[in-house]
């Protein structure tokens, strides 16, 4: 009974009962259910799906890494988008160093692995999204993308860009309707 | 916690629309988006077991490990141990005394009662259920509404399968001429269409698509056949009916002179089921068919002692049962078939 009567008295532990917002699955069930999310994030993203699932791939593999790191009173999509755009931008920092135009070799590659995955998306319409969103600011972009393509919460998208959620709102809302008019414009 | 988020989430969805209206319809839109954003499940599969070894190497105690708990809740101590004991002990019997499969919520798709349709398939991950009629494709969602049409390429003949993608991208269909065979697949972004194959005219007996896409099982004139979705690679596997591929690829379930058999994707035969039809992979391991009381039965394949359930109350009083399952394994259509049409109902499988 000690341990029942110290658990109970246990500061900590009268916190973490008041919160009961604990994430408490496995790893491998969050893996199941955020796979998806970061996969469909990623590929909206980056120039190309091949990129996309290499950036998937790095993202969960790092998860696992830090998983012991991940604090469970947080939202997991949180911490996971966090990584997750962390990776992206290692990319687009790696592509700035070696550019290669989307264009060029987004579809053409006869690649058969993928063709099912190539014909979900037209090519049109994927790179006339790329195109609409490349004419917003990047702190738009980041938070359109993550708000709206990883379905994160805005306090979550603030969580994992840093940034304050009435910064994050208006980013939102400024970038929906710089969006809205681009389209309006075709 | 993942429900409270959701619904958060919703009400957050809600204001953004109400806050402006005139980007109500871009919202619509970033969501069809990234709705039909297909998502890598062959990478999902491999990386998972790609982490789980890694997992081990990390000295996880099993694969379906645990990671760092919060440290008030190591302290719980041994009453703890005893609570989890009893819910251990009470769900072993509850696992012990009821299905490993439970098929709840069906509802009946009662607009398409009024069509003629030769075949029906759920879409992958889209809600929608497909059906192939003598012109067209017909989707309707879960609501029963009609909400896309793709128009068939006009040819000779008469249209009698189809199949969807497992990406939900894509169905497959085919159709009997006078002097061929074809098997089509049309994309359901776009609705383009492109002959897959082309063959002497032979009966037709059930297609299904492999997990990766990249293959079509279709059984021609009693034999199996598998066909590339890419290429016009094709060859004869088993012979049979219903042909239906292990998500791993490995297995064919198929049904030859009335009784269900497993073969190798390879084309060699492994086991006899005994009687049945239309049978659909849950997992690598287990098998839903029909019985020979067009009921829904379960059984495991590659298990010694052979073991049938009994997975729901559907019972067929007409026409020719089918059941598909959604690339997803979270639904399951339940056709009965007639000559031009059929009942359909849609339901929502719990596998544990």
């Amino acid at each position: 009974m000690g341990m029942v009567e110290q658990s109970l008295e246990d500061p900590e532990m009268q916190n973490i009962k008041e919160n009961t917002n604990i994430e408490e699955r496995e790893f491998s069930e969050l893996y199941d259910e955020y796979f998806d999310r970061v996969n469909r994030y990623l590929r909206c993203r980056a120039d190309n799906m091949w990129d996309a699932d290499d950036l998937t791939t790095t993202v969960f593999l790092k998860a696992l890494e830090k998983f012991h790191q991940y604090d469970r009173r947080n939202p997991f999509a949180s911490w996971i988008f966090r990584i997750a755009h962390n990776a992206f931008i290692d990319y687009l920092r790696k592509k700035r160093e070696y550019p290669m135009k989307p264009s060029d070799w987004m579809f053409e590659e006869d690649d058969e692995t993928w063709q099912p995955e190539k014909k979900a998306l037209s090519k049109e319409q994927v790179e006339f999204l790329h195109e609409k969103l490349t004419q917003l600011t990047q702190d738009q972009r980041d938070v359109l993308t993550l708000r709206y393509f990883a379905d994160l919460k805005i306090s979550q998208v603030a969580e994992v860009l840093g940034k304050s959620e009435s910064a994050v709102k208006m980013m939102s809302y400024r970038g929906l309707r710089q969006l809205y008019r681009l389209y309006e414009g075709e | 916690m993942k429900d409270r988020e959701q619904q958060q989430m919703h009400t957050q969805a809600n204001e953004d629309r109400d806050r402006d209206p005139t980007v109500s319809r871009l919202l619509i839109h970033l969501k069809e988006m990234r709705e039909s954003v297909p998502v890598n499940y062959q990478l999902k599969q491999d990386l998972k077991k790609k982490l789980i070894a890694q997992m081990t190497q990390m000295g996880y105690p099993s694969a379906n490990l645990h990671s760092t708990q919060p440290v008030a809740k190591k302290k719980r101590g041994w009453l703890l141990w005893l609570l989890s004991l009893a819910v251990l002990l009470s769900g072993w019997i509850i696992w012990v005394i009821s299905a490993q499969v439970h098929i709840s919520d069906w509802q009946p798709v009662t607009a398409v009662n009024e069509i003629h349709f030769q075949d029906a398939d759920l879409v992958a991950f889209q809600n929608r259920s497909v059906y192939l009629s003598e012109n067209a494709l017909l989707f309707y969602n879960d609501q029963g509404q009609q909400v896309q049409t793709i128009s068939l390429p006009d040819r000779e003949g008469k249209i009698l399968g189809l199949a969807s993608s497992p990406m939900g991208d894509q169905v497959a269909w085919i159709k009997k001429g006078s002097r061929s065979n074809e098997i089509w697949i049309s994309q359901i972004i776009g609705g383009g269409s492109r002959l897959v194959m082309e063959t002497t005219p032979l009966s037709f007996g059930g297609m299904s698509w492999s997990l990766d896409g990249k293959w079509l099982y279709a059984s021609l004139g009693g034999e199996i056949w598998q066909i590339s979705t890419f290429s016009h690679e094709t060859s004869i596997l088993a012979k049979g009916t219903n042909p239906a591929v292990s998500p791993n690829g490995s297995y064919l379930a198929v049904v030859h002179d009335e009784q269900m058999e497993v073969w190798e994707a390879t084309g060699k035969p492994v086991t006899k089921l005994g009687a049945g039809h239309s049978p659909v992979w849950i997992d690598d391991e287990s098998i839903l068919y029909v019985d020979e009381q067009n009921g829904i039965m379960i059984c495991q394949p590659f298990e010694e002692k052979e073991d049938r359930e009994s997975v729901s109350a559907m019972n067929s009083t007409e026409g020719i049962p089918i059941i598909r399952l959604s690339a997803d394994r979270k639904k399951i259509l339940w056709g009965e078939m007639a000559e031009n049409g059929g009942k359909i109902y849609i339901g929502h499988l719990n596998i544990r």
